[in-house]
């Protein structure tokens, strides 16, 4: 058992995850910080988003602990982690196209609440949902697109929903898959200054491709290749790391 | 025109009919159009878990064979108390749905239509098989239930299944205003996320399932009370399919639509059947047609300019 004042939120301990003849996670033992914005690199492949998944509880480790707040969180289904405090963004955008992209913030707002057997107020006029919900709308930047279907948002604007969302539950933990996937120079420039925005309010565990990116956010860094994570460290001291360097940074290290 | 100003246009008009119907001295339209309505209770019951669930069961007409028989059983009993009848045939077909739902529910897509489709054939045989309660003959009522209303009078039981069907409008509108129809709208379009921000979407999907069977066993007491009978035909599956065909061509997701697409069905059953005895073949033409028309049903069209899925 950890100490309950202990300083690292999420704890993992020799995770294990096969397909096959696939090893997507070796063996990881993480550690994230409470309150850091911790980034996690490595190649296609590498198991970043089993990683993810197997945090957030979409996916079982076929051996291995998840510890969050000093607590084993193994056996509980995703919906329960996520009501404990976790939250996670998709690498692949998640949000609900049909609804609305405030009705898709009000859904995760009503998330936090106890249970949802509420068959009588009108939820869409409900300001204990749609005042937190526009507050997230403010915080991403999307307050003129209230209305609109999230199918209609432009892709950089769905990738700020999708974390959004995420962050309407009002998580401890905050995972991230690639919240730059797909997007362009100006989009991901937008989406770095939302997370430099949120930085420090609750802890964050950031899969990213982008080095300008994970290098401008980063407090601590972690390389995952192969399943297993061979350095984790400051941001210096990993861009310094020779290992890293011939797996990993390549070119982009000298950068 | 928003959906909940079509739903009362139409019980406005449906109210009025009557007086149209002794004008022309046609009373068996009364019996013909308080058919369609409740029918119109059954497609909107379904509209609930199809339209806002996203949930293709093919066996929702079981609910109207529980409700029938739930009535007619307990007829043959003795008990002719209407609170009794009606209150136990939406008991009855709420636990049928309970029971069918926590094992369907587990499943989706095809899966989840056949097994809906066998839960119903079981239960249709089941109705064949007992031969005290008629069997394949089915039963006949003594009496309507005693609400302390005259059901014998067509003109009394229009109006009465009308306020049903009002009723039931009023209340499918606000549920899917709620929070619980927010969230089977999120958990229809994507339920992943709906689990992965922190919803246990399996009770929920289970409690309309719950609700849309127990509506429609309401519908089935209805039925068995304007017949005074109650056969195995009732749930045959067909009738589930027919269902489908009212809630798809009327409109899914828009609560007053099926009940349109109900009495629209019935219509052209009736105004075919007319015509041909290969009806069933011009219906189908006549769907496919709509169909064509715009995907979302006859409502889908009429509805816009109301707020997205109200
Ligand atoms: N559902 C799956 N079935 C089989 N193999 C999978 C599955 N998901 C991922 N993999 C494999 O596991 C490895 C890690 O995948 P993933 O976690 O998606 O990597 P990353 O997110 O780092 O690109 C890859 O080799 C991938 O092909
Ligand atoms: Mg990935």
């Amino acid at each position: 058992m950890a100490e309950p004042m202990s300083d690292v939120l999420l704890e993992t301990r020799q995770i294990r995850k096969r397909y096959g003849g696939i090893v997507a996670s070796d063996g990881i033992d993480l550690d994230v910080q409470r309150g850091s914005l911790h980034a996690i690199i490595g190649p296609n492949g590498a198991g970043k988003t089993t990683l993810i998944a197997q945090l957030a509880g979409q996916l079982r480790p076929d051996s291995g602990t998840i510890l969050f707040d000093g607590q084993p969180v193994d056996r509980l289904p995703a919906y329960q982690r996520a009501r404990g405090g976790f939250a996670r963004s998709f690498q692949i955008t998640n949000v609900i196209l049909e609804l609305t992209v405030l009705d898709n913030l009000a859904l995760a707002v009503q998330a936090r609440e106890p249970h949802s057997f509420r068959f009588w107020t009108d939820a869409s006029r409900d300001p204990s949902l749609r005042e937190p919900a526009r507050h997230v709308l403010d915080t991403i930047g999307l307050s003129t697109r209230a209305d609109v279907p999230a199918g209609q948002l432009s892709h950089g604007e769905k990738r700020a929903l999708e974390i959004g969302i995420a962050l309407a539950t009002e998580p401890k933990l905050l995972l991230l898959d690639e919240p730059l996937a797909g997007t362009g120079p100006e989009e991901a420039a937008r989406v770095v200054k939302l997370l430099a925005s949120i930085k420090g309010q609750l802890t964050i565990l950031m899969i990213e491709h982008d080095m300008d990116a994970v290098f401008a956010l980063a407090d601590v860094i972690s390389v995952l290749v192969s399943g297993r994570i061979i350095a984790s460290g400051l941001p210096t001291a990993i861009r310094a790391n020779p290992d890293v360097r011939r797996a990993y940074l390549g070119d982009e290290g000298a950068a | 025109m928003t959906k909940e100003r079509i739903a009362l246009a139409m019980v406005v008009v449906l109210a009025l009919l009557p007086l149209l119907f002794a004008a022309m001295g046609e009373s068996y339209y009364l019996t013909v159009a308080t058919r369609m309505m409740i029918f119109g209770i059954a497609a909107l019951s379904l509209d609930l878990i199809l339209g806002f669930g996203g949930l293709i069961s093919l066996g929702h007409a079981v609910y109207l064979g529980i409700g029938g028989y739930a009535v007619g059983i307990l007829d043959f009993y003795g008990i002719s108390n209407g609170f009794v009848q009606l209150g136990v045939a939406t008991l009855a077909s709420a636990g049928a749905a309970l029971f069918i739902g926590a094992v369907s529910l587990r499943t989706s897509g095809v899966f989840f239509l056949m097994i809906t489709l066998a839960f119903s054939q079981m239960v249709y045989f089941l109705a064949i098989s007992i031969n005290s309660f008629g069997g394949d003959d089915g039963l006949t009522l003594n009496a309507h239930s005693d609400l302390g209303l005259n059901f014998g009078n067509t003109q009394v039981f229009y109006y009465f299944v009308l306020a049903c069907l009002a009723f039931f409008l009023w209340l499918s509108f606000r549920i899917v205003r709620s929070r619980f129809g927010m969230l089977l709208r999120g958990m229809k379009f994507n339920e992943s996320r709906m689990i992965a921000i922190g919803f246990p979407t399996f009770r929920y999907k289970l409690t309309a399932f719950v609700i849309s069977g127990a509506i429609c066993g309401f519908a089935g007491a209805l039925l068995a009370n304007q017949t005074l009978f109650v056969s195995p035909s009732i749930m045959q599956w067909s009738r589930s399919g027919d269902l489908l065909v009212m809630v798809i061509a009327g409109g899914m997701g828009t609560i007053v639509g099926p009940v349109i697409g109900a009495i629209m069905f019935l219509l052209l059953e009736k105004v075919l059947a007319s015509f041909t005895t290969y009806w069933g073949a011009l219906l189908g033409m006549v769907l496919i047609a709509l169909v064509l028309m715009g995907k979302t049903g006859l409502l889908g069209g009429m509805a816009k300019g109301g707020r997205p899925h109200g």
